[in-house]
C-alpha cells in the first residue's frame, strides 16, 4: 500500500530576503508524492525548479509553509538533516563536476563513507551502486575519472548519489547535455529504478524525458504551480504549456499538426506506438 | 572554389604517443560557399575537433585544410581565416567577455584594428541581425542563456564571416532559448551565410540542406536530411531519426503510397491528407 | 537562478557594502571614471597621511556631503561601517587606555595603572575617524562606479605607459574577465558545496587541523579548480577566435570624454587634501585646542 512520501504545503520563498535584490523564488507551492511514483516538475528557467528540489533534502528550510519528507518536518529545526539526506538523493545538474577522486571507486565511495561505512560493506554498497548504473564494477573501479566519456561521467556521478541507498531521488535536468545514446541509455536506468519502486521527483524541461518515465506532472510558472496532472491529460493541453514558453513532447506536437490539417487524432499520446495506432485508426476512419 | 576544401585531414592530439588512435583520419570534405551543413555523431565522433580546424584553431597532423584558398597552416593568413569563419560554443558564458553587451560585440572588431568610425556601425548591425540591440547596455550576467548566445552570435557576426560554426551552439538551452537561436541562425543562411552546425538534436539536424554523420574520426554519411534519416545503420552510427521521420517510415510500411523522405510533422501531415483525399 | 544567465542569490554579500554598485544616476555617478579614480586615491593618501583632527572633521563632511550628492542613503554607507566597529572600538579602547609613553597632556582620570589623557583621547579619535572616512570614501567610490567604468579607467589612465611596452589592455582585460567570472565562479562554488553537501560532505567549520581543514575541502575545491580551468579554457578558445593577441593594434569602442565638471571636481579633491595637509604641517590642532581652553 503506498502512501505519501513527499508533501509540500503552501511553500513560499524569497531570494535574498530582506535587502534591496529581493526576488520571490517560490509563491505557495502545493504538491505530495506517493511512495513508488516518478513526478515531473516541468517549468522554463527561472521558474523555480531547482529551488522546490532544494526544499526537499534540506539544503533550504522553509521561510514560509510546510515540507515532509517520509514523515519528517523539514521545517523542524530539531531534524537530523544528515538523515534526511541519506533518505533523499539530490542529484545535481551535470553531477559529473561534482566527481573529485582519481578513481571512479573513490568517488562513489564518498557518501557511503561520510555516513560511516567501511571495509568490505563499503566495498559491497559501491558494487551496488556502479552495477545500479549499468556500470561493471570490476572494469570502472579503478578507472581515472578523466577517462571516462561524457556519458559515463554522468553515471558516475548518479552512482555517488545512489551509493547511499536513498528512498527517494530527486533529479535536476538528468539528460541535459547528453548525446542521444546516452541519453536514452540513462532514460533506461531511471525506469529500471522505478520498476524497483524508487520514489523520483525529476526537473527538467524535456517533455520527452517526461512522456517516457512521469507518473503525474506538474507544470511549474514563475512560482507557482500552473498545472498537474496525469502526463496525458497535461500535454493536451498544449496551447496552455505554449503560452507558458514550453513545448510539449514530440510525439504530441506530431498529433498537434496531423489535427491541424483536419485528422481527428487524439492529443493524449506518449509514444511512438501510441501514435501510430492512433493516426491508422483516424486514417482507416473508425 | 568551394569556400572550405579539405584534404586527407588526419589529426591525432598526442601524436608522439605509441597508443593514440587519430581523433580524425583522412578526412576529405568540401563545403560551398551558403551550405547549411549539420554535422552530427556520437560523442567522441570527432565532430569538434573538425570544426576547429575551421578556423585554425587546430592544425592538421596530415592532410590540409584550406578556407577561401588560405591554407590554415599559414600562420601569416591565420587572421583571415578568422575573420572569415567565426565560431559560436556550447556554453554562453564562458564566450563573453566584456561586461556590457555591445563592447562585447565590438571585442573582434577591435581585435581586427577596424576603423573606429566604422566600429559602432558594425556592432549595430551585427546585434539587429540578432535582436538584441535593444539590450545593448545590459550586462551579460542579467540575460538569459539563449539571448547570451544570441551575444555571441553577434559577437561572430560583428567580423563580416562568411561562415559560421555553431559548436552545440544550442544545448545548454532551454527550447524558448533554442527557438530564438535557431531562427537567428536560419535567417543568417538566408541572407547568405554558410552555416556549419554541430548539434545532438536531430530536429534541427532535419533543418539542414546537408547533413554529413561522423564516426570514429571518418565520414560516415554525408547527404541530404532525407537521406541520411532513412539510411539503414543508423542506430550502428548512435544516432536516431526524429520522431517524426521515425513515424513516417512506419507509415509507410503500411500505406507504400505514402512519399518517401518525409521529415517533419507538417510533411506527414500533407502527404496524409494528399492520400485520403 | 537555477541556471547561468541570472544572477543568483549570494547569502553572504549581504553584508558587504564595500564593491556594491549603487546606480541612483546622480552627478557623481557621471563623472569620468579617471577622475574618480584619481580622486579617490588622492583622498586615501591625504586622510592616512594627515594627523590632524581637525582636518579629518572637514575630510568625513566633505564625504558625507559627497554621498548625499551622490544620493545614497546614508543609513545603508554607514552599514559599512558596521563589520569594523568592534575592531575599531578595540583599537581605541587601548589607545586611551596605555600607558603614557611621556609625560604629555592633561590627565584625566587614573586609576592604578591605567591613565587617559587628553593625548590618548585625541589619538582614538584620529584613529576611529580615520577608519571611518577610509571606509566611506572607499564605499563611495564603489557605489558610484560600476565595474565597466573602472576597468575602461584603468585601462585609459594606464594607456600612455602601453608605449614603454606596459600591457596595459591585457591587464584591463584580465580586470574585467575577472569581475565577470568571479560571481559565477561563487555560483558555481555553491552548487557543488550544495551537490556535496547532499553527499553528506561536511567541510568542518574550522575543526582539526590544517591539513585535515583542507582535505575536508577538496569534494568542494577539486571539482571548482576544474571547472574554472575548464571554463578558463573554452574562454581562451572564443578570445582566439576572435582574433585577441593583445593589445597592440587594438581600436576601441568606447572612448571617455572627459568634462568641466571632472575638473572642477578633481580640484575640489585637491583643494581637500592640500587642507588635510597642511593642517598637519601646520599643527592646526594645536592652535584650536589653545583657543578653545
Amino acid at each position: 500500500m503506498s502512501g505519501t512520501l513527499i508533501e509540500v504545503q503552501g511553500l513560499c520563498h524569497t531570494y535574498m530576503a530582506g535587502t534591496p535584490l529581493a526576488q520571490p523564488s517560490l509563491r505557495g507551492i502545493e504538491l505530495s508524492v506517493d511512495e513508488g511514483q516518478v513526478a515531473a516538475l516541468i517549468g522554463a528557467t527561472g521558474s523555480g525548479k531547482s529551488t522546490l528540489l532544494q526544499h526537499l533534502n534540506g539544503l533550504l528550510r522553509p521561510q514560509q509553509g510546510r515540507v515532509w519528507v517520509s514523515g519528517h518536518d523539514l521545517g523542524d529545526p530539531r531534524t537530523d538533516l544528515r538523515r534526511i539526506r541519506r533518505l533523499v538523493g539530490l542529484v545535481f545538474q551535470r553531477p559529473e563536476d561534482q566527481l573529485f577522486e582519481t578513481y571512479v571507486g573513490d568517488d562513489v565511495a564518498y557518501g557511503p563513507r561520510q555516513a560511516g561505512l567501511r571495509g568490505t560493506e563499503l566495498r559491497e554498497r559501491v558494487r551496488w551502486a556502479v552495477g545500479l548504473v549499468g556500470l561493471d564494477f570490476e572494469r570502472y573501479k579503478d578507472r581515472l575519472v578523466g577517462t571516462l566519456s561524457g556519458g559515463e561521467r554522468r553515471k558516475a556521478g548518479l552512482a555517488g548519489v545512489l551509493a547511499l541507498r536513498p528512498s527517494i531521488l530527486l533529479l535536476d535536468e538528468p539528460t541535459a547535455g547528453l548525446d542521444p545514446a546516452a541519453r536514452s541509455d540513462l532514460l533506461a536506468q531511471l525506469s529500471v529504478l522505478h520498476q524497483q519502486g524508487m520514489t523520483m521527483l525529476i526537473a527538467t524541461h524535456n517533455m520527452d524525458d517526461v512522456a517516457a518515465l512521469a507518473d503525474v506532472v506538474y507544470v511549474l510558472e514563475e512560482g507557482r504551480i500552473a498545472l498537474r496532472g496525469r502526463p496525458r491529460e497535461v500535454f493536451a493541453q498544449a496551447g496552455a504549456l505554449e503560452a507558458l514558453g514550453l513545448s510539449v513532447p514530440s510525439v504530441v506536437s506530431i498529433m498537434a499538426a496531423l489535427r491541424a490539417t483536419g485528422l481527428a487524432v487524439p492529443l493524449s499520446v506518449l509514444t511512438l506506438d501510441e501514435a501510430e495506432v492512433a493516426i491508422l485508426a483516424a486514417v482507416c476512419g473508425l | 572554389m568551394p569556400l572550405i576544401r579539405i584534404a586527407n585531414l588526419t589529426y591525432a592530439y598526442a601524436p608522439t604517443a605509441s597508443t593514440s588512435v587519430p581523433a580524425l583520419q583522412g578526412i576529405d570534405l568540401q563545403i560551398a560557399a551558403g551550405e547549411y551543413v549539420a554535422l552530427i555523431g556520437a560523442n567522441g565522433s570527432g565532430k569538434t575537433t573538425l570544426v576547429r580546424h575551421l578556423n585554425a584553431l587546430l592544425v592538421p597532423t596530415a592532410g590540409d585544410v584550406w578556407i577561401d584558398g588560405l591554407n590554415t597552416r599559414d600562420r601569416s593568413a591565420v587572421r583571415a581565416i578568422r575573420s572569415l569563419v567565426g565560431m559560436v560554443f556550447q556554453s554562453p558564458a564562458d564566450q563573453l567577455v566584456a561586461t556590457v553587451v555591445e563592447e562585447d560585440v565590438a571585442f573582434g572588431p577591435e581585435n581586427l584594428g577596424i576603423a573606429e568610425d566604422e566600429l559602432p556601425q558594425r556592432v549595430r548591425t551585427a546585434l539587429e541581425q540578432v535582436g538584441m540591440w535593444p539590450l545593448r547596455h545590459r550586462p551579460p550576467h542579467m540575460l538569459s542563456a539563449g539571448q547570451q548566445q544570441r551575444v555571441a552570435i553577434a559577437g561572430a557576426l560583428a567580423m563580416a564571416p562568411r561562415c559560421l560554426v555553431l559548436d552545440e551552439a544550442t544545448a545548454m538551452l532551454d527550447p524558448a532559448g533554442r527557438g530564438d537561436v535557431l531562427r537567428v541562425i536560419d535567417a543568417l543562411h538566408r541572407d547568405g551565410m554558410t552555416i556549419v552546425a554541430i548539434t545532438h538534436h536531430m530536429e534541427e539536424a532535419v533543418g539542414a540542406e546537408r547533413v554529413i554523420t561522423m564516426h570514429q574520426g571518418k565520414i560516415a554519411l554525408d547527404g541530404t536530411p532525407a537521406q541520411i534519416f532513412t539510411a539503414p545503420g543508423l542506430a550502428a552510427l548512435g544516432l536516431v531519426p526524429p520522431p517524426a521521420v521515425e513515424l513516417a517510415q512506419r507509415l509507410s510500411r503500411r500505406w507504400p503510397t505514402l512519399p518517401p523522405g518525409l521529415l517533419t510533422a507538417e510533411a506527414l501531415a500533407s502527404a496524409l491528407e494528399g492520400m485520403r483525399a | 537562478m537555477e541556471e547561468e544567465g541570472a544572477l543568483s542569490e549570494f547569502e553572504f554579500l549581504r553584508n558587504v557594502t564595500i564593491g556594491q554598485y549603487l546606480p541612483t544616476g546622480s552627478a557623481v555617478h557621471q563623472l569620468d571614471p579617471r577622475a574618480k579614480l584619481a580622486m579617490v586615491v588622492l583622498f586615501l593618501a591625504g586622510v592616512v597621511i594627515s594627523t590632524s583632527l581637525a582636518g579629518l572633521v572637514v575630510a568625513l563632511a566633505a564625504v558625507l556631503a559627497g554621498l548625499a550628492l551622490a544620493r545614497i542613503p546614508l543609513r545603508y554607507a554607514l552599514q559599512g561601517v558596521r563589520p569594523a566597529l568592534p575592531f575599531l572600538i578595540l583599537l581605541a579602547l587601548l589607545q586611551v587606555f596605555t600607558i603614557p609613553q611621556n609625560d604629555v597632556g592633561t590627565v584625566l582620570w587614573k586609576w592604578w595603572l591605567l591613565t587617559v589623557t587628553v593625548t590618548d583621547l585625541v589619538a582614538a579619535a584620529l584613529t576611529l575617524l580615520r577608519f571611518v572616512v577610509l571606509i566611506l570614501g572607499l564605499s563611495l567610490f564603489s557605489f558610484s562606479t560600476n565595474t565597466t567604468e573602472l576597468t575602461h579607467g584603468t585601462e585609459h589612465l594606464l594607456r600612455p605607459l602601453q608605449r614603454l611596452g606596459l600591457p596595459a589592455h591585457e591587464f584591463a582585460l584580465a580586470m574585467t574577465i575577472a569581475v565577470r567570472f568571479v560571481p559565477l565562479l561563487a555560483l558555481e562554488a555553491e552548487r557543488i558545496a550544495k551537490a556535496q553537501a547532499s553527499r553528506g560532505a561536511d567541510f568542518g567549520h574550522g575543526r582539526g587541523s590544517f591539513v585535515q581543514r583542507t582535505l575536508r575541502m577538496l569534494p568542494l575545491l577539486v571539482p571548482l579548480f576544474v571547472t574554472a580551468l575548464r571554463r578558463a579554457d573554452t574562454l581562451v578558445m572564443a578570445m582566439e577566435a576572435r582574433c585577441y593577441t593583445g593589445g597592440k593594434g587594438r581600436t576601441h569602442l568606447i572612448h571617455l570624454h572627459a568634462r568641466r565638471a571632472d575638473a572642477f571636481a578633481l580640484l575640489v579633491v585637491l583643494l581637500l587634501v592640500t587642507l588635510l595637509l597642511t593642517a598637519t604641517w601646520l599643527k592646526v590642532d594645536a592652535r584650536i585646542w589653545s583657543w578653545i581652553l
